[in-house]
């Protein structure tokens, strides 16, 4: 789903950086404001821990359909698990590295694809597993739909982007859009399934890792899922 | 938190990341993902402005799996470094602006 350079309209490129940069610089006050100094060290080793995991995740390509092949996000599990704010960090941290190190999209999309992964990939799953959580109360099918909705939102808001872009990117959006829904719903529907067996395995198993999100860990939500 | 975070569970996880860039490397290397297909059919090319060290995930001149695999491991502590390093700094400051 990294956009290259080349791909984008200058205009679509800037606002994109204006937007990541803000809710980036957000979510960076929020992880200032919201750790207790004790866990400090243990947070920042977990943090870094699964952005580690998750970055070398997304080196696995497994085929899909048409000859095409993806690789795992990991947006809605980070999130899950460690809070949307310090979940869309550990996703900046992964894409900023991915572009300058690999050129694994492009430096005038870094704020498209910050915007895509990082923000709409991250946030979606959580507010759909929220929302769905207090809806159906079950744990699998929130965890799964929220991983699969933000996927599959993150590469529309790619085709968007890209279909904006247009003539630059010479599909417009009636192309652009069906092409990145179809194909990364597949993708959804694997991220869907990992995420949906890891986070109830981590509640099970290691429910203290959770600590850091706002939802998982707090309001006594772990005590009512365990006690279903 | 604490209990879990153990010098055993990182190495634990360090390993898993490890096998994932192994698996990455030898299995699951080949990519051709949506973008790439339709940017083919389009005749475009991805072009890249900043000239970056490791485009592709290799190492220039030293395209062997053992380099592939390499470079994938040692950017793996790369990134959990950056990582660890923006958490650290984030927190120390947010810990002094509060006055804590």
């Amino acid at each position: 789903m990294h956009i290259p350079d080349g791909f984008l309209s200058l205009a679509i490129s800037a606002v994109t950086y204006v937007i990541s940069i803000l809710i980036v610089g957000f979510s960076l006050r929020k992880i200032r404001g919201g750790l207790d100094e004790r866990m400090i060290p243990l947070t920042a080793l977990l943090t870094a821990l699964l952005t580690a995991l998750f970055f070398a995740a997304q080196m696995m390509n497994y085929p899909i359909v048409g000859g095409t092949t993806a690789h795992l996000l990991g947006g809605a599990a980070l999130s899950l698990i460690l809070g949307p704010w310090t979940g869309c960090i550990c996703m900046t941290v992964i894409l900023v590295l991915q572009c300058f190190l690999f050129g694994d999209g492009g430096i005038t999309a870094l704020g498209a694809n910050l915007l895509t992964m990082a923000i709409v990939g991250v946030f979606l799953p959580y507010i759909i597993y929220n929302a769905t959580m207090r809806v159906s109360g079950s744990l699998v099918l929130s965890c799964a739909l929220g991983a699969f909705i933000g996927d599959v939102a993150a590469a529309i808001t790619a085709g968007v982007l890209l279909g904006l872009s247009a003539p630059i990117f010479q599909y417009g959006l009636e192309i652009a859009v069906p092409a990145m829904a179809l194909n990364h719903s597949v993708i959804g529907a694997g991220e869907a399934v990992v995420t949906a067996v890891l986070i109830p395995l981590l509640i099970k198993a290691k429910p203290e890792l959770l600590s850091l999100s706002p939802w998982l860990g707090g309001q006594g939500h772990l005590e009512k899922v365990n006690a279903k | 938190m604490k209990a879990f975070m153990t010098n055993r569970n990182i190495a634990v996880g360090l390993v898993a990341a490890a096998l994932f860039v192994t698996l990455g490397t030898y299995v699951f290397g080949y990519s051709m993902e949506t973008l790439d297909v339709k940017a083919e059919h389009l005749g475009m090319e991805a072009k890249s402005l900043f000239p970056s060290p490791f485009p592709e995930y290799i190492v220039p001149g030293l395209e062997s799996d053992v380099a592939n695999l390499l470079l994938g491991l040692i950017s793996t502590l790369v990134v959990f470094g950056v990582a660890w390093v923006v958490l650290k700094t984030l927190s120390r400051r947010g810990v002094k602006a509060s006055g804590v």
